[in-house]
Formats: C-alpha cells, structure tokens, sequence
C-alpha cells in the first residue's frame, strides 16, 4: 500500500486483484445489483488510487479502508430510487445444468435475497459483512464505523426481519 | 426456522462472483486508472510547454530592449549625460 501511495502502478494491479472479489461481494450484497456492484467497485479502487496518499497504516488496515469506502458507496447507491431485484444479480448457469443440491441451494440463496430487500440498507449491510464475507462482529463493525455494540443490535435486527420474512414466504407456500 | 437454520441459510447464501467478471472489472479498474495517468502526464507536458513559450518570449524581449537602450544611448549620448545614477551603479 505504500507503494501505491507512491504512484506504483504495479503495485496498484496487485492491490486490486487482490481485493476485487470481496470488493463486489460486498457491493452486491448491499445494491442487490450485479452492475451497480461493478461500478461501485470501480470507483472504490480509483478513490484508493487517488487517495492513497491519506491512508493512514495507524488508524485502519487497509482493508478496513477499502471496504469502509465500499460499504459507503453501496450505501449511497441504494438511496438512488431504481433497485434492481436481487434476482436479477446471479451468476448462475441454468437449473438444468446444475446438480440437486446446487439447485436448492440457489432456490435458498434466492429466498434470502428476496427476504434482504425489505430491510433496512444498513442491516443489509451488517449481513454481507458477517453472514456473506465471514468478517467478525468487531471487524464488520469497524468497517461500518460503529460500535460492536451497536453492530450487533444492527445484525439481530436484521436476522428478526429475514427469519419473519421467510417465514412468511414458507406459510404462503 | 431455528436460529441455527437461519444461520446456515445466510452464510450459505453469498453472492456468487465468477472470475471472468473480477477479471473484467479489474481490466475496467486499471484502464481507468491509466487513463488518469495518461491525462496527468498530459496536462505536465502542456504546462511545461507553455512555462518554456513564456521564459523564451521573456528572453526575446529582454534583448530587443537591452540592444535598444544601447542604440538610444549611442544615438542621444546627451540624453545618457544628463541621467544621474545613484553612486554604485556605474556610469
């Protein structure tokens, strides 16, 4: 990272192939839209390239920073009023293709999905970090900038209106 | 649903994202940033060009001036007798 402070454009290629799974993970799993994830990972890592500079080693690990930057932007994207159905964001073959169990689990990664879009953008948020990219409560709560306190709230919030929601889904059949 | 089937379905339920699209969006990132490179380059160099027009113009100017005042001062030598410098400036 202090190379890419530096204008090391080798090193910045590193940094960004790195990084760039988890960068679109998170931002997809925020929009619920496979092109605003692109865009939004993009512009994470040209805000990296042009302010590396003001990276501070001492206060974050970079990969804080990076997917603080992320999270961020997902957020600001969802208070655009389009939103694309989760639905519409998988990368998957068609069911005929697939074996059974990857079957169900798609059908169970679509139920979740469509449960995530009626809650609130920072409990979606606060799933994606922990539930989908595997972050502790302490790091996804650094990322978001609050407190593992308050993050924790955020996430049992979050997990009460996805278990009502498929709850719902599965009494109506 | 118990607690640990909710938990199950959403860690199982992560978005899938191949590699043909990081690789995509890591090309799109690195064009991006090459672009902005070669715009920064670009701006440095029209920048330099116009700092070397105006040292090179100032240049001129001061040898036209310089060759007129000697002209002046060859052509009205009177004129020249009649300025009076401050001590230490020749003369």
């Amino acid at each position: 990272m202090t190379r890419v402070a530096q204008g090391n454009a080798v090193a910045f290629e590193m940094l960004v192939r790195r990084h760039m799974r988890r960068a679109l993970a998170i931002a997809q799993g925020i929009t619920g839209s496979g092109g605003d994830a692109d865009e939004i990972a993009q512009e994470a890592f040209m805000r990296v390239w042009q302010h590396a500079g003001r990276w501070d080693a001492g206060r974050a690990r970079f990969t804080t920073w990076l997917h603080r930057i992320v999270v961020n932007l997902s957020l600001d994207r969802r208070r655009r009023p389009a939103l694309v159905p989760l639905e519409g964001a998988e990368e998957l073959p068609e069911e005929g293709e697939l074996p059974p169990e990857a079957i169900a689990r798609r059908q169970e990664r679509l139920a979740v999905a469509a449960a995530m879009t009626g809650i609130p953008d920072r409990q979606r948020a606060a799933v994606t970090l922990f539930y989908f990219e595997d972050f502790s409560g302490r790091e996804a709560a650094g990322i978001m900038g609050i407190s593992t306190g308050a993050f924790e709230q955020l996430l049992a919030r979050a997990r009460r209106a996805i278990k009502a929601a498929l709850a719902d889904k599965i009494t109506r059949g | 649903m118990t607690d640990e089937d909710l938990d199950r379905l959403l860690r199982h339920a992560t978005p899938v994202i191949g590699a043909d699209r990081i690789e995509r969006v890591s090309r799109a990132v690195l064009l991006r940033q090459a672009r902005l490179e070669t715009a920064a380059a670009s701006w440095f160099t029209w920048l330099t060009a116009r700092a070397s027009a105006a040292y090179c113009a100032l240049f001129v100017l001061g040898c036209v001036v310089n060759v007129a005042l000697h002209q002046g001062a060859a052509a009205r030598p009177d004129l020249l007798a009649a300025v009076t410098l401050p001590s230490g400036w020749g003369g």
